[in-house]
């Protein structure tokens, strides 16, 4: 077997035929349940569905190695190559396409091959249409292209977590530092973040001003990507989304002096557990101008509030505190 | 800068404060009607007012101070020609009305960023999409 360049994660995976047709055996009836129901997504990652012979099936022809294996004589038309577990026999055909292996046929091992049941036995009554219609379906490759961009998706924005830490902690106090990001999965740029932190003094307090500048290439920008990347940016610099002002793609951040250096000793324990950090809504209950927010909230629609903060009103207003701004516009003028 | 009038908070009288908010409550909503709000909020919290002329200029100084950021931050605004500047001398100068109409420009990208914020979920799966897409 030869290896060949690709994206995706060579390890053996099922097909959804054999997942079909693999009736016996299951550690836990749920992926069967989801098969069935046409619920596919719920399978991800395919490779680690709880059956001995999927098990076997991705230890043996791993990422980046394979165990030896026999290839199966009794069909000509494809190179199948030979897997055994106990009873369980399978049939793994190596994608030239995508690079995959596809665990693409199941049965037992009856009678000394003798049996008509018998994995070895079925396979060769097969004629070339049975054979072809081993081969993954399109389903099976939608399926593992969307397993592959969310892994790819993921590190992806794990590293930009990790870059946007290591940055902030060099532009803490005062400073500017450039980031290059290239695309997730082709080896392309991606945007240039350049990240400034300026304290500086108002009249009666202290602040740290924290621009962020994220210039995506032509290609991406207006994309979900590009704005993907964006809202991570923001996340790892400072998560509570309130605290964000935007014009155009510069965006930034004022704080107390201290409160960047805090988030990115917060940060670094996400970094640590591998882990994104998640966005914090707010959590002040804002007052507009009598404007009717369940439509707001159902669209997604934001809204200025009385104190000048935008925001996307969720369900929940009520339990959080009145905002102390706000209040004091209100009891200004009641007939607000 | 020509300073047209200028309005001592503390010393505005509260019967004439509550004349003109009376008023302006009977206005039909208008940019006019905000800004008469927007006066006696002001002189109400004790902001002293002063109304300008829109062609007034400002320094860089006064413009960030105005906005509330770093003059680092303006500066780079500038350079990105989000807010129009001009030189005078060596100096740039900034013009009220341009100023005006950069915060109506920000109020709608807050809008858009504050939107895309509540919705980090849709734009994660989209994301993924596009990257099938491109498989």
């Amino acid at each position: 077997m030869c290896y060949i360049k690709t994206v995706h994660n060579r390890r053996a995976r099922p097909t959804l035929r054999l997942l079909r047709d693999l009736s016996d055996g299951w550690q836990d009836p749920a992926p069967q349940r989801a098969v069935s129901e046409g619920r596919h997504s719920d399978l991800h990652p395919l490779s680690e569905l709880p059956h001995p012979l999927i098990a076997k099936a991705a230890a043996w022809f791993g990422s980046d190695q394979d165990g030896y294996c026999e290839r199966i004589r009794s069909v000509e038309r494809l190179v199948l190559w030979e897997l055994k577990t106990g009873q369980w026999r399978g049939a793994v055909w190596d994608d030239p396409d995508t690079g995959v292996r596809w665990l693409c046929a199941a049965g037992l091992a009856k009678g000394d091959h003798k049996d008509r049941d018998d994995f070895y036995e079925a396979l060769g009554r097969m004629d070339n249409a049975d054979v072809d219609a081993l081969k993954p379906t399109a389903e099976d490759i939608r399926l593992l292209k969307r397993e592959t961009s969310v892994a790819a998706l993921t590190a992806w924005e794990l590293d930009i977590q990790s870059q946007v830490h290591a940055c902030l902690t060099n532009v803490l106090n005062q400073g500017e530092q450039r980031l290059t990001i290239r695309h997730p999965i082709r080896d392309a740029h991606f945007a240039d973040v350049t990240i400034t932190v300026t304290a500086y003094s108002e009249t009666d307090y202290d602040v740290e001003d924290c621009v962020v500048e994220i210039d995506l290439v032509d290609a991406a920008k207006g994309s979900a990507l590009g704005w993907h990347l964006t809202l991570r940016v923001l996340i790892s610099v400072n998560p509570p989304v309130q605290s964000w002002d935007a014009t155009d793609t510069m965006y930034s951040t004022i704080s107390e002096p201290g409160e960047l250096a805090r988030q990115a000793d917060d940060l670094a324990a996400y970094i640590e557990r591998d882990e994104l950090r998640a966005e914090q809504p707010g959590s002040t209950s804002h007052y507009t101008h009598g404007r009717h927010l369940a439509g707001c909230y159902i669209n997604g629609t934001a809204v200025r509030a009385l104190c000048g903060v935008i925001f996307v009103p969720t369900q929940d207003q009520e339990r959080f505190e009145h905002c102390p701004a706000c209040q004091g516009i209100r009891a200004l003028f009641p007939h607000l | 800068m020509t300073v047209i009038t200028e309005i001592d908070a503390a010393r505005v009288p509260a019967d004439q404060l509550a004349a003109l908010e009376s008023f302006a409550s009977t206005l039909d909503e208008s940019a006019l009607r905000d800004l008469l709000f927007s006066l006696t909020i002001s002189v109400k919290n004790g902001t002293d007012v002063a109304l300008l002329e829109s062609d007034t200029e400002l320094t860089p100084a006064q413009a960030a101070s105005r906005l509330k950021m770093s003059r680092t931050h303006l500066y780079k605004l500038l350079d990105r020609g989000e807010i129009v500047s001009h030189q005078v001398g060596r100096d740039r100068r900034l013009l009220l009305t341009d100023l005006v109409q950069f915060e109506a420009a920000r109020q709608r990208d807050r809008r858009e960023l504050a939107e895309r914020f509540a919705r980090t979920a849709q734009t994660r799966s989209a994301a993924i999409d596009e990257l099938i897409d491109g498989l």
